[in-house]
């Protein structure tokens, strides 16, 4: 998917929510669809279990309007966390702009993190893009609950961020954090566009 | 730190009212008269009232005054990192001097210093020097100096010995004063009455106030229309706003609707967005630009950069710019061939389009059609003619390798050897490819160089001589020696040598003699060919001898016999031309005896070892020089070469 299209002047970035089971992708996104006035916002696809879990993905179109003659869009996707839901992840993951990755900050949820962000390099991989040169953004969601319970950002970092990626403390089902997020990756993804440009 | 003093903090932007006026004034007694009154000054409130606005105030009134005031603004958190860092640097010292000789300490925040006694330690140790002094602290402090929790006492004490001021929420008027001054500073206009409803509104401090200004601005230009007063007060409440479209009414109940806060949250990442893209789009507007003013003053037209500047990008930027400087690079480099063939066509404006760059090249093919065409290979000496053994086989090489990278390899290329060996024939080769790879090649011999010379000079015409060659994108000359031995010659060929260096073009020379022979030519030629690669063939080796035996024989019988074929490879030869001629002795002779050529008929001819009846023997020197012959036009009694005697001793010995 090009970055940016001289041709039909537009300007379209793919960021995809990625994380573990329950980490608090979809959320995120829940949260930024209501917070979108109507005319900016497309409508949400969301295919979803019983139990509200992800079970395919959801996608949730922005359109920002003409900003300096183009046409900018974002599309923002989620994946399905479970771990057998592999190859949907691959699927939804080609051709990312951009990758939020939304850590679950329970304690007890870390080994869960950990495998999930090798999954996440794996799977980029396989497409043939190095993690290291695409813009990624790592939500430490969750931070709301009782110390006890999460590790603090700096031990997620220790565990998580060994790449040194800007981070954000979350707490998704209030807002908190999550326009931060948007606003992080945005401003990464937007950084490439001289570099990645393409007719 | 007073490079931290936000520079539209002063007294003259702040709005007084009820709430501050006491604080205000006492900060402009205190920054009239430093350490005099009110030491130290304490402003108290609660966040987003003006304390930290009130603080830099002073900072500027101060340095507008007396402008080498030694003075320090900084938050009691960064005061406190500063100290624990120096102390851990052991700079301890350093700091207290630093601090110690200040005429002005502005120490916002300062209830950060809670619960950190050994900076409230430090800070009591600084504020007893400066009060000393005579010298000025001023502090602000979410709280009074009596709530501080866990507050060294004596520290409490001499800020309460100060002034400690207040400042409190900023009533109707304030508000309304506030709103007025900010809505001038953004150059926004509202309708009657708006700022008025706006500042009746309920806020828990002044950021709160500015808050609701910019959302009732953003809301305006959304709309595109002044807001009315209803929309105002949707807009500065807690209903319902819908950024990018109309204020929307009171909404239907149970409907999940964003609060201004929400759209505020939105709308500040739009901006985001918008101030990223636009950055971009400016970056490629500045690179399209900078071209512009690079090609145009050379005369350049620069028409399609200007489009793209206009916003019609057709592609990326990088691009754009890049196949423009391409295009000129071409029509620079069609306007000096023509320039070199016919200088008065090379001012031509289609030179100075890029966007006709076409119409350049048929001009320069019209040019070129004019004009004599260059010398070309010989036909008689393809690639396939030419056999390649040990004795050639590094100088093949090279010319496989010029011809593959013309100019950038070995160049120039010198092919040197005895007459004879090849050298020629493999220029031609050499010629040929580099024909064949699209490059334009002059393939010529000395004579011909220096005959077209002379003649040029003799008409004045060097010029045309020199864009004649010039336009060569490869010049093969053969027998370098001879240009060598004359002066003018040697001066046009030194002139061409750097013109097809510099133009990184090929040049390929053949050069007779040993390896060493190169020493011989001018010694400006000499200094040029050092710069590129000497490859020598060598004398025909008994594999070339019996190569070129077979092609003879076979071009005159179709087929060699095996033991004539065996007997003339045997035979030492200075070139590949005397093993011809060697061969061609033994036709001659089979022909006049009415025989096939053969083994026996070759040593009966070369060693006498079986006189012939109807001749007298002949000794047969294989050098190419023949002996007496029966006939006097006899291709025997030619002497094709005359050898050097000890390279034929050294030869034999090898043979």
């Amino acid at each position: 998917m090009p970055l940016i299209n001289f041709t039909t002047r537009e300007i379209t970035c793919k960021i995809v929510y990625y994380g573990p089971g329950r980490s608090g992708k979809t959320t995120n996104l829940q949260y930024i669809f209501d917070r979108v006035p109507e005319g900016r916002r497309g409508r949400m696809v969301s295919l979803a279990t019983r139990a509200d879990r992800t079970l395919f993905f959801d996608f949730l179109p922005l359109d920002l309007g003409q900003i300096s003659g183009f046409a900018t869009r974002f599309q923002l996707y989620t994946v399905p966390g479970q771990v057998y839901y592999d190859a949907t992840r691959r699927l939804v993951l080609q051709g990312a702009d951009g990758v939020v990755f939304v850590a679950d900050s329970q304690a007890r949820q870390l080994d869960e993190n950990i495998e999930s962000l090798q999954n996440l390099q794996a799977n980029l991989l396989g497409q043939g893009v190095d993690v290291r040169g695409l813009p990624m953004v790592i939500q430490y969601n969750k931070q709301d609950l009782p110390p006890d319970l999460v590790l603090a950002p700096a031990e997620l970092d220790r565990a998580l961020n060994f790449r040194g990626v800007p981070t954000v403390s979350a707490d998704a089902l209030v807002g908190r954090g999550v326009f931060e997020t948007l606003k992080a990756v945005s401003g990464l993804v937007l950084k490439r566009l001289s570099e990645d440009s393409t007719a | 730190m007073t490079a931290e003093i936000n520079p539209r903090c002063t007294f003259d932007t702040f709005v007084e009212g009820s709430e501050n006026q006491m604080a205000c004034s006492a900060a402009r007694a205190a920054a009239g008269a430093l350490g005099a009154r009110y030491n130290p000054l304490c402003i108290i409130g609660a966040s987003g009232l003006g304390k930290t606005h009130l603080l830099m105030a002073v900072g500027h009134e101060v340095k507008a005054v007396q402008p080498d005031v030694s003075m320090i603004y900084c938050s009691a958190e960064e005061f406190a990192k500063e100290f624990h860092a120096a102390v851990a640097a052991g700079e301890g010292p350093s700091f207290r001097a630093r601090y110690e000789a200040l005429d002005l300490l502005l120490l916002d925040d300062a209830q950060a210093l809670t619960f950190q006694p050994e900076i409230q330690s430090e800070l009591l140790r600084l504020l007893d020097r400066l009060l000393q002094d005579g010298r000025q602290m001023m502090l602000s402090c979410d709280l009074s100096p009596s709530e501080f929790e866990a507050l060294d006492e004596q520290l409490a004490q001499r800020l309460a010995g100060g002034l400690v001021v207040e400042v409190t929420l900023p009533d109707y008027e304030t508000r309304l004063a506030i709103l007025r001054r900010r809505a001038a500073d953004r150059s926004t206009q509202f309708g009657e009455g708006i700022l008025e409803e706006a500042a009746r509104g309920e806020y828990r401090n002044v950021r709160e106030l500015l808050a609701a200004l910019h959302r009732l601005a953003a809301l305006q230009a959304m709309q595109g229309t002044p807001l009315t007063l209803s929309e105002a007060r949707l807009g500065v409440s807690s209903e319902a706003v819908r950024m990018g479209g109309r204020v929307a009414q009171a909404p239907a109940r149970g409907v999940a609707v964003a609060t201004p806060a929400d759209a505020n949250e939105f709308s500040t990442f739009l901006a985001d967005v918008s101030h990223a893209v636009e950055e971009q789009v400016d970056h490629w507007r500045e690179a399209v630009a900078r071209a512009v003013m690079v090609w145009e003053p050379e005369g350049y037209r620069t028409a399609r950069l200007e489009q793209a500047l206009e916003g019609n990008l057709l592609g990326p930027v990088e691009r754009i710019v890049a196949r423009f400087e391409a295009d000129v690079r071409r029509l620079r480099r069609l306007q000096e061939a023509v320039g070199e063939v016919a200088p008065e066509r090379a001012s031509d404006p289609v030179f100075f389009d890029p966007d006709r760059t076409a119409e350049a090249e048929l001009l320069l093919k019209d040019v070129m059609a004019a004009v004599r065409p260059l010398p070309v290979p010989s036909d008689r000496w393809g690639e396939g003619s030419f056999i390649e053994t040990d004795c050639s086989r590094a100088a093949v090489s090279a010319v496989a390798t010029v011809a593959g990278e013309p100019g950038r390899r070995y160049n120039p290329l010198v092919l040197v050897g005895s007459p004879g060996v090849g050298k020629s024939h493999l220029l031609h080769v050499a010629a040929h490819r580099l024909s064949n790879q699209g490059v334009t090649v002059a393939c010529l011999s000395a004579h011909h160089f220096v005959d077209e010379l002379t003649e040029a000079l003799m008409r004045e015409t060097e010029d045309r001589f020199r864009a004649w060659l010039g336009r060569a994108g490869a010049l093969l000359l053969d027998d370098l020696q001879l240009v060598g031995q004359r002066a003018a010659a040697a001066d046009e060929l030194v002139y061409l040598i750097d013109r097809f260096l510099a133009g990184e073009r090929q040049l390929v020379f053949a050069l007779s003699g040993e390896r060493h022979a190169i020493e011989g030519l001018d010694p400006r030629i000499v200094s040029r060919l050092e710069g590129g690669l000497t490859v020598a063939i060598d004398r025909p080796d008994r594999e070339l001898r019996r190569q070129l035996t077979i092609a003879k024989l076979e071009e005159h019988y179709g087929a060699a016999e095996l033991e004539l074929v065996d007997y003339l490879a045997a035979q030492p030869a200075q070139s590949a031309r005397s093993v011809i001629g060697l061969v061609q002795r033994i036709l001659n002779a089979a022909e006049a005896r009415g025989e096939p050529p053969s083994g026996g008929l070759a040593r009966d001819l070369l060693e006498g070892v079986r006189p012939a009846a109807s001749r007298r023997s002949v000794r047969v020197r294989t050098s190419g020089v023949a002996g007496p012959a029966t006939a006097p036009t006899s291709r025997e009694k030619t002497v094709w070469a005359w050898p050097d005697l000890l390279d034929r001793i050294v030869d034999e010995e090898a043979g």
